[in-house]
């Protein structure tokens, strides 16, 4: 079968309403293909699959015929290549691999930019929109490491961890977003820098007919896509009840691999992350492990690239600058309560002065190894 | 029959003369009042014709015309009808000459002939005095006030016949001087010693207050973020003689000044959020001052900021600038000073607990929705910007450390020695502290060695800080090296200085994001 003939068929048969993933594979096992399932009189259809399979009811093939007669076969799809949109349907070469094996795959696929490749590991990075600098400086970092050791990161570009993710990943390598809604509908649109640079640095990915608005119901599907582009899933932070775990849950099902990133037990931003490593996912105990690990399991053409994390410069701090540091963390603390612990009770030895602590806190943030926002101090990430 | 007598109005905080001049001709019985009045002016009329008839001085058959001088300028206000009064009984000879040259009247009359009490007599007897006038007839009401004006005889009288009584006498007595009631002891002051911790937050506040500086508190809810508002004024300087009569002018024409008293110590004002624009700023067709003006030269406490109206807030931009409010009406163009401290706090979010992630549960689009509720301008005027954190409990049951037992009395005194610098470095420039210094005075006062301006644009560039907030570093760092009695400003000073503008970003783009 010569695909790209059939490419302008598939798009109308994609684009018929009410014919989803299951439709078109039924109306395929009879016709074989788009072009004759459009070349087929209403009388073979009928035939077919109201007669003889009983698949489609009378109504459902006159909707089939009559959508062909509106359908300019051609225009329509010059139409939408102009747009700069391509069209995967599952017999496209490009159509990934990975994707056929999952339970309700996609028939068919839009995307801006390219598809992830299929010589390269594919690595889903997801978790909470408000995330916690700790949460930012994770998802950056595994950003980073995936894409500087040649593994592409996949994520739903919403705030936050995904498209932090996304962002830190195209700057040394391709990341791919997949959307709920249609390739050429930037949502959310807080997200339209990454949109833009994820068509430059990678792909936009939807199984939407381009044009569709982003609907609630479409964002667990899309979630699917997600893990099963990829071979294993991480997820950065989640709270205990989050869409992120709708993923987690495909993941699983489809048989990829789930990481989680372990949080503290008080922060109720890794509460689902904690939760799930206890129901038994691997843990994230470090980037370069993960990537180590990634590599074991799934020895294929991916380049080995180690290139250890560049470790800061080790600096002489005085023993009242360390102890300030040590109280300075990834989650917002006020001067007060830096301030507070590292005085602890009083009764102790040596006290700090409040002086004293402010000069040591403008001194770390010169340094840049702590920065302040809102008047909340933490580690720079 | 024509006489006149004095009496005075308001325009803004200041007084102007008025003539009331009386005619009794003949015609038919009547009373006309004349010189664009307001409806209570008018209304005098009936109050000063029964008044008079139950004082046995009944107001003389005939047509009565009274003008009230300037003739252009509407007058309002309820005092006039103690000058109408005296001017018919004038005009019936019933006064000596003396009283009508020399006295000026103001007061509000009942039917029954007593003499109430009535709003702004300070400044008209500042007028009087300046006017060269012996002596001042006002309600017994307001006496407290109008003796604290020294030169000027002042009479309070209560009743009509009183005055009758005294305007016949030949020569202006020497009215006798009233005990001062011992006023009974106001209960106690709230203090900053009942403050436990805190210690970054008492600092900032101290150093506002050594400055005059704006000063913002951002926290989570029930920290002690109002406790240490209400204790700023108790830290401020007593008023100078100036600012006290500036001052009580003000509360004087709101008719607020209490029991007499001139005010002595900073006001402060804390309108609840649910002020109005005019309420605020002054309003009302003959406008009166607004919460703003009355926190001249104290604290004006706004609590939970983001929950004003933003045009009410946004009115403050102007008159934190300039330090005055004008506002024009029908009447004429009012001035109204107000040179306050502003003093706010806020949460960070709308549930309040922001940053704490546990706690917080809301949206990146609500909190910008929430913070966007202050106009980014009027948080840049803000001087000190500090985040006050939930006290240790140690702290609570009294385990202070020992830069946490401070109390008011200590920091009013450093404050004091503090502003005392200001005045002598400032004296002959027409300002008082460092939170007034502008342009060229900013880099003469303020000049740092060339390692701390180095370290100073270092941290600039890493907080991605304006040139205003770098202008207000400067003036912090002049306050703080004031209050150790360091005339030169250290490094060491503009670190604390940079430590209370550690929270002035909150309002840029970005800021509310993942920190």
């Amino acid at each position: 079968m010569d695909y790209k003939e059939e490419m302008p068929y598939a798009y109308w048969l994609h684009n018929i309403k009410g014919v989803g993933n299951k439709g078109i594979r039924k109306l395929l096992k009879e016709a074989l293909k788009p072009s004759r399932l459009f070349q087929m009189t209403k009388e073979q259809m009928l035939e077919a699959y109201v007669i003889r399979e009983k698949v489609f009811t009378e109504k459902a093939v006159c909707h089939i015929v009559q959508s062909r007669e509106e359908w300019d076969v051609m225009g329509r799809y010059e139409k939408m290549k102009r747009k700069g949109i391509d069209f995967y349907p599952d017999f496209h070469p490009s159509y990934p691999e990975s994707l056929k094996e999952i339970p309700d795959a996609p028939w068919a696929l839009y995307g801006i930019g390219k598809l992830p490749e299929q010589e390269k590991m594919t690595v889903a990075v997801i978790g909470a929109r408000e995330c916690s600098a700790y949460g930012a400086y994770m998802a950056k970092e595994l950003g980073r490491s995936l894409a500087e050791n040649g593994i592409q990161v996949v994520s739903g570009m919403a705030r936050g961890i995904d498209s932090l993710a996304q962002q830190a990943a195209m700057e040394k390598g391709s990341a791919f977003g997949v959307l709920g809604s249609g390739v050429d509908i930037c949502y959310p649109l807080s997200s339209k820098g990454v949109y833009e640079s994820l068509k430059r640095n990678g792909g936009i990915i939807s199984e939407y007919i381009p044009g569709t608005e982003p609907k609630p119901g479409n964002f667990p599907a899309r979630n699917r896509i997600i893990s099963g582009l990829s071979q294993a899933v991480v997820v950065v932070e989640a709270k205990e009840k989050s869409g992120t775990l709708i993923t987690v849950d495909m993941a699983l099902e489809q048989g990829r691999e789930v990481y989680v990133v372990p949080g503290r037990t008080t922060d109720a931003l890794s509460a689902g992350c904690n939760r799930l490593m206890k129901q038994g996912a691997d843990v994230l105990c470090s980037v370069e492990e993960f990537i180590r690990e990634l590599h074991d399991s799934h020895a294929g053409c991916i380049k080995g690239n180690s290139a250890g994390k560049k470790e800061k410069d080790e600096e002489v701090l005085e023993f009242w600058e360390r102890k300030v540091l040590e109280n300075i963390d990834f989650y917002p603390k006020s001067m007060q309560r830096i301030y507070n612990e590292v005085n602890g009770e009083e009764g102790e030895d040596r006290t700090l002065e409040l002086k004293k602590a402010m000069e040591i806190l403008v001194k770390l943030e010169k340094k840049g190894f702590i920065q302040v926002k809102s008047g909340y101090y933490t580690l720079i990430s | 029959m024509f006489c006149k007598v004095m009496s005075g109005a308001l325009q803004g905080i200041e007084c102007y003369l008025v003539t009331v001049e009386v005619d009794i001709s003949t015609g038919l019985p009547c009373m006309e009042l004349v010189g664009f009045l307001s409806s209570e002016v008018r209304e005098a009329k009936e109050r000063v014709r029964v008044a008079m008839h139950n004082c046995n001085a009944p107001v003389p058959t005939g047509r009565v015309t009274v003008n009230l001088s300037p003739a252009n300028v509407r007058k309002a206000g309820s005092s006039f009808d103690l000058p109408i009064a005296a001017g018919i009984l004038g005009a019936v000879k019933k006064v000596e000459e003396i009283w009508l040259r020399q006295a000026l009247f103001a007061g509000e009359l009942g039917l029954d002939g007593s003499v109430r009490g009535v709003k702004g007599i300070l400044p008209m007897v500042l007028e009087a005095k300046k006017r060269g006038f012996q002596a001042c007839i006002i309600p017994k009401e307001n006496v407290q006030e109008g003796k604290l004006v020294r030169g000027i005889y002042v009479f309070g009288v209560s009743h009509l016949e009183e005055v009758i009584k005294l305007i016949s006498q030949k020569a202006i007595p020497v009215p006798e001087d009233e005990n001062e009631k011992k006023m009974p002891k106001t209960e106690k002051e709230p203090d900053f010693l009942e403050v436990m911790g805190q210690e970054t937050a008492k600092r900032a506040a101290l150093v506002a207050a050594a400055g005059f500086h704006h000063f913002l508190m951002l926290g989570p809810p029930g920290v002690g973020k109002t406790m240490i508002a209400k204790r700023i004024p108790g830290i401020l300087p007593g008023l100078s003689e100036e600012d006290c009569l500036e001052v009580s002018k003000i509360y004087s024409i709101s008719g607020m000044l209490k029991e007499g008293k001139l005010m002595t110590v900073p006001p402060y004002v804390a309108p609840h959020h649910s002020v109005t624009l005019q309420a605020l700023v002054g309003g009302g067709r003959v406008p009166v001052p607004g919460a703003l003006s009355l926190a001249h030269k104290g604290v004006l406490f706004l609590d939970e900021m983001t929950e004003f109206k933003r045009n009410a807030l946004d009115s403050m931009r102007q008159p934190l600038e300039e330090k005055k409010i004008e506002i024009i009406r029908n009447a004429g163009a009012f001035s109204y000073p107000a040179d306050f401290m502003l003093v706010g706090a806020m949460n960070l979010c709308p549930c309040g607990y922001f940053p704490d992630l546990g706690k917080c549960r809301c949206s990146l689009y609500e909190r910008k929705r929430y913070m966007s509720r202050v106009s980014g301008p009027l948080l840049d005027r803000m001087d000190i910007c500090i985040t006050v954190e939930t006290p240790e409990m140690s702290a609570l049951i009294g385990k202070t450390r020992k830069n946490g037992r401070i109390g008011s009395k200590e920091m009013g005194e450093r404050v004091k020695t503090a502003r005392k610098i200001q005045k002598e470095r400032y004296e002959g420039t027409g300002i008082l502290c460092n939170s007034h210094l502008k342009g060229e005075m900013i880099k003469e006062h303020c000049r740092l060695d060339e390692p701390t301006e180095r370290m100073l644009d270092e941290i600039f560039r890493k907080r991605k800080l304006g040139p205003r907030a770098y202008y207000r570093t400067l003036k912090l760092a002049r306050t703080v090296a004031d209050l150790e009695k360091s005339s030169r400003i250290e490094k060491e000073h503009v670190i604390e200085a940079l430590s209370y503008s550690a929270g002035m970003d909150i309002f840029s783009k970005g800021a509310l994001e993942n920190i």
